[in-house]
């Protein structure tokens, strides 16, 4: 795979949110909003560059048997460090995420990543893959949000959209809502991707296949 | 296995050392900036209310009234924001207001902060506050929700006391005579626990006279003076007797010797209400007796109240005192007589006129002109009239009306029988 390839994996092809369907649950908590989905896009790939940078160059010093602990706190750490920095120079938007700010922690794709691709790779491969899974995220969120807030709301970034203000569809912007423009999302992807359906759960059809280096599930990671 | 025990353990120590390192560096960076932010949000509703404010600067108190949480002022100068709590009768949380006070002691805004709308009384209900001052005169409370209505004009009458008590704030002489007028005439309080004076026109004011109000209910008049410096607020009951006189400080000048004339001067601005209004009265009276009823008008000297008008009675065998009190009731000027014998007995109680007022088409406090209820009340005494006696259903203000005249007759009573005017 080239550098290219590794960057752009995250947009489309293995997109972390559409296709990995990691991170759903901030994904659905902060796409009412367009403001508020960017907001949450860029601290999570803020996250992910800053922890994938540091797991890979520690993949080689950090044993086995300590590798979750270790990338947990280095990935909190990270998150604990956007949030100050978000607290101070954007409390607007730090209000808004609230506590999803602080479950970056938790979010799949960033351990995900951490564990399946920066622990067993370079350090400029691991950026690579954390900017492109980053730009991924974002452009998810972005068009989610994009689609409640529009139709939902009648706005964009908390601009008023003039004809659709008066004929919105309020579920857009609650739980149902969100779960019905997710999977919309998931199947426009799945058909421009012209992926295929996945006939068993096994390494033929896991989209991280290329990257995990097992043979099958079971294997222990090498 | 020992080896990479311990080297599990070094790794994971120094990498969390490492990053506490790095996150107390970058605590030490963002936490003015963070505080910065957090104080910003705090004074939001501060700027809501005051928009020209710059920066807000929170006055030590030592103990605020019960309703204020805490007043800012702002250093830019265009005023204070006061924060307020009272409870609401449909929230169990505490109601949450910010108020905006200017420097000349008029409230820019009131701004309820803690939800967005206001489910009792309405947005309507809080904009009558702008443009008032601490007298509140315009305020005025919402049917149906009177108790939450109420409940937010104390807060804001807390406001100001907290504002001048610790503020920069000065009040105005008007400010100062309006607030003395509810202690000069306190059988004067309307529905809205506010008080209502209307200036009259002297027609040939004595020398350091400058100006009369009258309140609603018509039991006197508060002349305002100037003498030996002062400018002086006298109380003038409705017999045409002095009975209260201070400075715009609330300081008692009533005895002072130096404010005898200003005072008698005072006295004599108005014929009295009682003479002024005797024929009507008689008329009123004379139907609840029989044809050949004697009543002499009677004066009171001193007595502060709703008690307008008084009689001596004689009606064949029956002797005694019909007494007139005037009282503010949900629709208004109400004006009761009773007639009681020289032993207390009530004899006869009429509601001589009251305004009555519909809301959502009922009709508030006409049950007093009702055969049950006076015949309730005249088969009682001066001792056994009680509270339960007077209560008009479902009219809160009429029932206190009704038991604020009650009051002020027992004690005019006994004033008249026990001094044997």
């Amino acid at each position: 795979m080239t550098k290219f390839q590794n960057l752009i994996k995250g947009i489309i092809k293995e997109n972390p949110v559409l296709v990995l369907l990691l991170g759903t649950c901030p994904t659905l908590a902060v796409t009412a909003y367009v403001e508020n989905a960017l907001g949450m896009g860029i601290a999570a790939t803020l996250v992910l560059i800053g922890s994938n940078f540091v797991i890979s160059l520690l993949r080689n010093v950090i044993p086995d048997k300590v590798r979750i602990p270790a990338y947990i706190v280095v990935i909190a750490g990270f998150v604990t460090i956007i949030e100050m920095l978000m607290h101070a120079f954007f409390p607007s938007i730090y209000s808004a995420l609230g506590v999803f700010l602080s479950l970056i922690v938790v979010n799949c794709i960033i351990l995900g990543r951490a564990e399946l691709y920066a622990s067993k790779n370079t350090v400029a491969n691991s950026l690579l893959d954390a900017i492109g899974m980053g730009i991924g995220f974002t452009l998810a969120l972005f068009a989610m949000a994009s689609i409640r807030e529009i139709f939902g709301a009648g706005s964009w970034f908390g601009i008023e959209i003039p004809f659709l203000k008066e004929y919105t569809i309020p579920i857009l912007t609650a739980a149902p809502g969100g779960f019905f423009v997710f999977g919309l999302l998931i199947a426009i992807v799945n058909k421009i991707s012209n992926r295929e359906p996945r006939k068993e759960f096994g390494c033929e059809g896991c989209p991280s296949a290329q990257s995990c280096g097992k043979t099958n599930c079971n294997e222990e990671a090498m | 296995m020992r080896k990479e025990s311990l080297k599990g353990v070094v790794v994971l120590t120094s990498i969390c050392l490492v990053v506490a390192l790095a996150l107390s560096t970058v605590n030490m960076i963002t936490t003015p900036l963070i505080e910065k932010a957090d104080q910003q949000a705090a004074n939001s509703a501060y700027f809501e209310v005051l928009p020209d404010a710059t920066e807000f600067e929170l006055v030590q108190a030592d103990e605020l009234p019960a309703s204020v949480v805490e007043l800012k002022k702002d250093l830019g100068g265009s005023g204070y924001g006061v924060k307020l709590s009272t409870t609401s009768n449909y929230s169990q949380a505490p109601l949450v207001m910010i108020l905006g006070i200017d420097t000349t002691g008029v409230i820019t805004k009131l701004a309820v902060v803690n939800y967005a709308e206001t489910k009792e009384v309405g947005q309507d209900f809080y904009a009558q506050f702008e443009n008032q001052d601490s007298t509140l005169d315009d305020v005025d409370v919402v049917a149906g929700c009177t108790f939450s209505s109420n409940a937010i004009i104390n807060a804001v009458k807390d406001a100001y006391t907290a504002i001048f008590e610790y503020g920069n704030l000065e009040k105005s002489d008007e400010q100062k005579l309006d607030e003395l007028m509810a202690t000069i005439m306190p059988s004067a309080i309307n529905k809205s626990g506010t008080y209502e004076f209307t200036p009259v026109t002297i027609e040939s004011p004595a020398a350091g006279i400058t100006g009369a109000y009258t309140s609603e209910n018509d039991i006197g008049y508060i002349i305002t003076a100037e003498a030996n410096g002062k400018k002086l607020a006298i109380g003038v009951n409705a017999f045409g007797y002095v009975y209260y006189c201070s400075d715009l400080d609330g300081n008692d000048l009533l005895n002072d010797a130096a404010y005898k004339d200003i005072i008698s001067a005072a006295a004599n601005t108005f014929e009295p209400l009682n003479k002024e209004n005797d024929s009507k009265n008689q008329k009123s009276i004379k139907k609840l007796l029989s044809d050949s009823a004697k009543l002499d008008l009677v004066d009171i000297e001193g007595i502060n109240s709703s008690v307008a008008s008084i009689y001596k009675v004689t009606d064949g065998s029956t002797k005694g005192y019909a007494i007139i009190a005037q009282t503010l009731g949900f629709g208004g000027k109400m004006k009761l007589c009773y007639i009681l014998n020289n032993n207390g007995d009530i004899v006869k109680f009429k509601a001589l006129s009251q305004k009555e007022e519909s809301v959502e088409g009922a009709s508030y406090g006409t049950l007093i002109t009702e055969k049950s209820y006076i015949s309730k009340i005249e088969d009682k005494t001066v001792d056994t009239l009680t509270d339960e006696d007077l209560l008009v259903a479902q009219s809160t203000y009429t029932t206190n009306a009704v038991k604020l005249a009650w009051n002020d007759v027992k004690a005019a009573f006994n004033i008249l029988t026990g001094e044997g005017k």
